[in-house]
């Protein structure tokens, strides 16, 4: 597994698929690569496995502190699955990130014209690797490379499930946004600092304002087992032109918010808000993501 | 009686009856990879039938039973729409002693 990661990053693959459902914490040697390959500029997409629906078994390398875990749902009933594994990760943190349907017919290796029904968080993976290649390129634009940090931010804002999440669905099931107006960025985020970011809104017929961020931790392990987790609490706030609040996410042990506004979007200067809540181990990266949209409803 | 999954909400709230088992406990091997399920770690083996157990989180509980003969109480949950199997979710389990071998159902 750790050769694949290797071999993947050697081969400037950008975006990596993982579907290993492997033992281990987020500490261990195969989370780590994962982390290792996003440090090194690659998109790491991981099956969340098939453990649950018992709490804390969502498998390696989706438990990984840079990766996102893929949880699933059936595309014909759009049900959850009992068998997704289930977050929170050792350190706390929500899982998975994000689902994408599964129990869907794909291509078999029986024959050159064979199917079969795929299942499983495996089967959703391969959805969300699709949406991540897709937002990866057309974030880049013309350039060679684009941070991964950013295109996760924007599979974070492609879910479904704005504030609260919980650790079945995370921020919910993956439908990218189109038919409106976009925004990504990064910024450093300090202990208590504020940072607002002005988006301004034009055009008739909005009705989601979209808001997300994700932001890459670690943690350390010590001797006999000792461990201490490197988190930074930041939350978002959606504001709009009259300066009201009009939505937020203030997740306390999670790496990601994503916060909506529904209804009619007004025109004119909303802010991002960025809140430096709990930064004790900052200066913080956060990658930010914005979209005002018609989303059908 | 060693509790196992009986006051987990995801198992109180499954519509299954609830069925005593008796049998031996076994380990069994669990592949890795995509759209396989390596929490049915575990085994009962009955006079007519094998089932594999939901073992995750509780691997450690269940390590102590393996070899003997069991008595389990649990659910019968049917997770063949989601690509899986039959398989047995745990309430309790208890060491069987006195049952014979032919007195296994």
């Amino acid at each position: 597994m750790l050769r694949g990661f290797q071999a993947a990053v050697a081969a400037l693959d950008r975006v990596i698929v993982a579907e290993m459902q492997g033992s281990g914490d987020d500490l261990s040697a195969i989370s780590s690569a994962a982390d290792s390959a996003f440090d090194a500029g690659a998109v790491v997409i991981a099956a969340n496995g098939n453990n649950g629906p018992g709490a804390s078994t969502v498998n390696t390398p989706a438990n990984a502190h840079k990766a996102i875990g893929v949880g699933n749902f059936d595309v014909q009933t759009g049900n959850q699955v009992t068998s997704q594994s289930r977050g929170p990760a050792p350190d706390g943190r929500i899982k998975p990130d994000i689902q994408a349907p599964t129990n869907t017919q794909t291509a078999s290796n029986a024959s050159d014209t064979a199917l079969r029904v795929f299942t499983g968080t495996s089967g959703a993976t391969p959805y969300a690797a699709g949406a991540a290649a897709l937002l990866r390129n057309w974030l880049r634009g013309s350039s060679f490379d684009i941070d991964p940090g950013q295109v996760y931010a924007q599979l974070i804002l492609s879910g479904q499930q704005p504030y609260p999440f919980n650790n079945t669905t995370g921020a919910g099931p993956l439908n990218l946004p189109t038919d409106g107006w976009a925004w990504w960025g990064k910024v450093s985020v300090s202990n208590g600092a504020t940072i607002d970011i002005p988006l301004n809104v034009s055009g008739g017929g909005l009705n989601t304002f979209d808001g997300a961020l994700w932001w890459p931790e670690t943690a350390v392990q010590f001797p006999f087992g000792i461990r201490r987790d490197l988190h930074n609490d930041v939350d978002l706030y959606l504001i709009d032109p009259s300066g009201v609040v009009r939505a937020f996410s203030v997740s306390i042990s999670s790496i990601f918010e994503r916060a909506r506004v529904t209804g009619s979007i007004v025109s004119g200067i909303w802010k991002l808000r960025i809140r430096g809540y709990n930064v004790p181990f900052g200066p913080q990266t956060v990658y930010w993501a914005a979209a005002a949209h018609i989303r059908s409803l | 009686m060693t509790e196992i999954h009986a006051r987990e909400g995801w198992y109180v709230t499954r519509p299954e009856q609830e069925e005593l088992w008796q049998g031996v406990l076994s380990e069994r091997s669990v592949p890795l990879g995509p759209a396989t399920r390596a929490a049915l770690r575990y085994v009962l083996v009955t006079q007519d039938r094998e089932l594999v157990i939901y073992a995750a989180n509780v691997e450690r509980q269940l390590a102590s039973f393996v070899g003997q003969r069991v008595q389990v109480l649990g659910k019968l949950v049917d997770l063949s729409d989601e690509g899986f199997g039959q398989e047995l979710w745990i309430a309790s389990i208890q060491t069987n002693r006195s049952l014979a071998s032919d007195q296994i159902l």
